[in-house]
């Protein structure tokens, strides 16, 4: 592959008191991918997410977005970065503009250029008919979508989504999956799942953790070689079981 | 970046409804508390008014106003402080904050400027409604902007504080209940001594409140301020960068340096400390003469102070009141030192220095002593001035023909000046011409009030040798014949018209027609910054001959609109008397030698009787101008100015008004605009 590398983790590893969350997982992404984390739950992929958006410190190993160590330049590492936690950080009590217009704000956006990215941003997430509704009256699809388009606002080259497409309603999956799909050819996207098929669907690649070690990182088609998607998954897993 | 997260914190305060009940409580609290005190004052203000230096209407609602508020922040600002950070991470909405390109710093002063806009709004209301009185009164704005500064460095203490606890835990209760904890027991804290005490946010609000800035107190504030949002940001860091041992030894070293650094910094400032006195009439600062007395005294000076335990609660007080009011002059003579002596456990040494009650003080300079039983400036600084001077001087009041007398307790004597002499330092003697051969060397000034009875003319002879050999005298002369000092009137080349002097101007304040109301005061060093009026019952008017040695310079000047007659008729009668103005009190000067003679004559020996003393500046005036011919001009006495806001006037319909706006318009105001939010929220 040619495309530039936008995320490099190296070694990470996180300990929670004594116990080892993450353990020494290495991947990469490039421009034009997207990424899917998959494991069963507890498998350590919020963590590892966490680590990457800088919101968690990494007890060992490193990250670097775009060439820049996130542990040594934080502030300079984050403004290539959007990121959605599993639980959207949202104001019950803003509106969907003011939000979304402050989360433009904190990446840097320019005051000129907020108008046009907050229109990109909502037509982009189908929020355009909802920019004047209070963020806790919507619904959990559209606060989702809110959520989203927090973290691609600013148009950054690393979008990172933790289970995004978690309690929304099949229409609604189809639609955010096609989103991400889109991003991906414009950036680069890693998103984490337990849902095998939207890998299949979404991802050009796929890095598999199993309780915070990384036990296959391929693309979708090396997943598929074997047999299809879902028993190689739970081979995997379960080999290292 | 830091605006942007101050705005977002405002805006997301204000969509609260919570927010809005709560102004509506604080706004009815406030109002309640400030017409409670305006009520107070209006119903004592007569009373008040009767007083020497009453407090003013500012001090006695506004200040109050303020010190109630200060408590009020510091119980509601937890519940603000919580939610800064808290809340964010119960939310779990930090991570929107934690990935953005920001610095912890950013976010720390964010939230800390937008919850500070927030109490700045609270404080500016108070501030709106300290100003209404000015619907009554000519409030002291330095007072209360003074009031308004310390409460506003009070909020942003509490606000610093509550915004670290927050950054500590994620839960919103423990923040409120760990931020009220520490605050309220710093609040403690000012009931102590010292250090103890000098660590209380509230003991250093204490001074604004009275309208007093103190660089120390400024840099107090600063520090602690400083301290804690250092103290959040440092641990939002440690939170992102995670903790290892190396970097927890980092940090408690760095919390040790920062103490000790913010600790120097404090004693330097309270070391060299500066005040600047915001209130119209130097509430808390010394009269000059004050002032000028301690520049005069050089070395160590001892105020020993026989007052019982603090553990006497009582009496205690009188500990913390005497400290407070000597601080005032320990600010001007830092080598004032205070000690307190216990009389119950030290029965000997009290007993040893002739103490008898509680309170009762000795101060010492340069091996001299002066016992006080009573303590304010005037008393004490006359006793320092009493020490400074080192002697004391001699007045001799000419006696045996039925004068005034200056220790006499008769309406007509002199008995209330003669005390305030007394305590400026003047030793007073009565002067029997018959018996003695002359006036005494020994005299600094020679007093001369009006004789019943005729003056032999070797009493006279005597009298005119002392003015010749250059004596300062003081002459009060009444409205009567002579009786033997014409010769005097004639060494000064006074001239005497018959006649006393009417004033209209007195008749408008409904004094009695034959009062004379000391106004105008040409430019003098004996009223020097006295602007009170005088008063002088049945005066006679002074006038001077033109060609004299005397250099002639009038004092008092009065019935400008008034007259000179032989009898208190109520019309001007052309014909009869001689139109006003009318010179009612002189001064004199002439060089003898290398000495300056001065002489003061006064139209009116009334002037200064008991009976009629206590009116206006007549004391004052009195004691000025015998500092004046005792050479002690710079010792002018001290006069407490009169409040400008002492007079309040509300009416009945105007309360009533502020009431409904205040108790029930804008409270329900707020709840109106907290339950819309409230509803539309719900829809």
């Amino acid at each position: 592959m040619t495309s530039p590398l936008t995320l490099s983790a190296q070694h990470l590893t996180r300990f929670h008191g004594s116990q080892c969350v993450v353990n020494d997982v290495s991947f990469m992404l490039r421009r034009g991918e997207v990424l899917g984390l998959l494991g069963h739950n507890g498998a350590g992929k919020s963590t590892t997410l966490q680590m990457l958006a800088g919101v968690l410190p990494a007890s060992g190993g490193t990250a670097e977005i775009c060439g820049i160590d996130l542990a040594q330049r934080p502030e300079l590492a984050k403004s290539s970065l959007g990121y959605l936690p599993e639980q959207p950080p949202l104001y019950r009590d803003m509106r969907v503009d003011d939000y979304l217009c402050f989360a433009a704000r904190l990446h840097r956006i320019a005051p000129a250029r907020l108008a046009e990215q907050l229109h990109l941003a909502k037509q982009r997430c189908g929020l355009l008919e909802c920019g004047h509704k209070l963020i806790g009256t919507l619904s959990k699809g559209y606060q989702q979508r809110v959520g989203i388009a927090q973290a691609i606002i600013h148009q950054p080259a690393v979008i990172i989504l933790d289970e995004p497409t978690v309690g929304l309603d099949p229409a609604q999956i189809r639609e955010i999956r096609e989103l991400i799909r889109a991003l991906g050819d414009a950036g680069s996207v890693i998103l984490s799942t337990h849902l095998l098929h939207e890998v299949e669907q979404v991802c050009d690649r796929a890095v598999i953790l199993s309780r915070g070690r990384l036990i296959f990182d391929g693309s979708i088609d090396d997943l598929r070689r074997h047999s299809d998607i879902e028993s190689s998954f739970l081979r995997l897993t379960r080999e290292e079981a | 970046m830091i605006t942007i997260l101050a705005r977002r914190e405002l805006r997301s305060l204000f969509a609260a409804p919570a927010t809005w009940w709560m102004l509506a409580l604080l706004q009815f609290i406030l109002g309640w508390f400030f017409l409670a005190r305006v009520d107070d004052y209006l119903q004592v203000q007569a009373q008040l008014a009767q007083m020497n230096s009453a407090p003013g209407a500012t001090i006695s609602v506004a200040a109050p106003l303020a010190g109630a508020l200060g408590l009020l922040l510091l119980m509601l600002i937890p519940l603000f402080s919580m939610r800064l950070i808290a809340e964010e991470r119960r939310n779990q909405t930090w991570p929107l904050l934690a990935s953005a390109p920001i610095f912890a710093r950013q976010i720390v002063l964010g939230k800390f400027a937008g919850l500070l806009a927030f109490l700045s709004l609270i404080i500016a209301a108070a501030g709106l409604m300290m100003l209404t009185l000015w619907q009554g009164t000519p409030a002291d704005p330095g007072l209360i902007a003074a009031n308004l500064l310390g409460l506003w460095l009070l909020a942003a203490s509490y606000a610093a504080l509550g915004l670290y606890c927050s950054a500590l835990t994620r839960q919103p209760v423990v923040a409120a209940f760990s931020a009220l904890a520490m605050s309220f027991g710093l609040w403690l804290l000012e009931m102590g001594n010292g250090t103890v005490r000098a660590l209380s946010p509230n003991a250093h609000f204490q001074n604004l409140n009275v309208g007093l800035v103190g660089s120390s107190d400024l840099v107090y504030f600063a520090l602690f301020i400083a301290l804690f949002l250092l103290l959040a940001i440092r641990h939002l860091q440690a939170e992102q960068q995670g903790r290892t041992r190396r970097r927890a030894v980092k940090s408690s070293l760095f919390l040790l340096l920062l103490l000790a650094t913010m600790g120097g910094l404090y004693s330097l400032a309270a070391r060299f400390p500066a005040h600047w006195d915001l209130t119209r009439n130097a509430l808390n600062s010394l009269s000059p003469a004050s002032a000028q007395v301690l520049a005069q005294l050089e070395g160590p000076l001892t105020i020993t102070v026989y007052a019982a335990d603090l553990l006497d609660a009582e009496k205690g007080e009188v500990r913390k009141l005497v400290g407070e009011f000597i601080g005032l002059y320990q600010r001007y003579k830092p080598d004032l030192s205070l000690v307190f002596v216990d009389p119950v456990k030290q029965p000997e040494v009290t007993r040893h220095s002739g103490i008898r009650g509680n309170g009762e003080m000795v101060v010492e300079f340069g091996g001299r002593r002066e016992h006080l039983a009573m303590l304010n400036e005037q008393t004490l600084t006359s006793a320092l001035l009493r020490l400074a001077r080192g002697r004391e001087e001699l007045l001799m009041v000419v006696s045996g023909h039925g004068e005034r007398k200056l220790d006499g307790t008769a309406n007509h004597d002199l008995g209330e000046f003669g005390k305030r002499l007394q305590q400026n330092g003047y030793r007073i003697a009565p002067l029997n011409l018959a018996i003695a051969p002359d006036v005494p060397d020994n005299a600094g000034v020679l007093v001369i009030t009006h004789p019943q009875t005729r003056l032999f003319p070797g009493e006279v002879a005597k009298l005119l040798h002392f003015v010749e050999r250059g004596g300062n005298l003081l002459w009060l002369l009444d409205a009567e014949p002579l009786r033997g000092l014409e010769a005097l009137a004639e060494a000064l080349g006074l001239v005497l018209p018959p006649g006393i002097v009417i004033d209209p101007a007195a008749q408008e304040m409904n004094a009695p027609r034959d009062w004379a109301l000391g106004v105008g005061y040409p430019p003098h060093p004996v009223t020097r910054d006295f602007d009170l009026i005088t008063v002088f019952p049945r005066a006679r008017a002074l006038e001077t001959v033109t060609e004299s040695e005397w250099q002639r310079r009038i004092l008092v000047e009065g019935a400008l609109k008034g007259w000179i007659s032989p009898q208190p008729g109520a019309r001007f009668d052309p014909h009869r008397d001689v139109a006003g103005p009318v010179a009612l009190a002189l001064a004199l000067q002439r060089q003898t030698g290398e000495h300056e003679q001065r002489i003061v004559v006064v139209g009116s020996g009334a002037f200064l009787a008991n009976a009629y003393s206590g009116n206006g500046g007549n004391l004052d005036l009195g004691v000025n101008l015998l500092n004046w011919l005792a050479g002690e001009e710079r010792l002018i006495s001290i006069i407490p100015p009169t409040a400008r806001d002492a007079k309040l006037v509300f009416s009945r319909h105007q309360l009533t008004i502020a009431g409904l706006v205040l108790l029930v318009l804008f409270p329900l105001l707020l709840i109106a605009a907290g339950g819309g939010l409230w509803w539309r929220r719900r829809t």
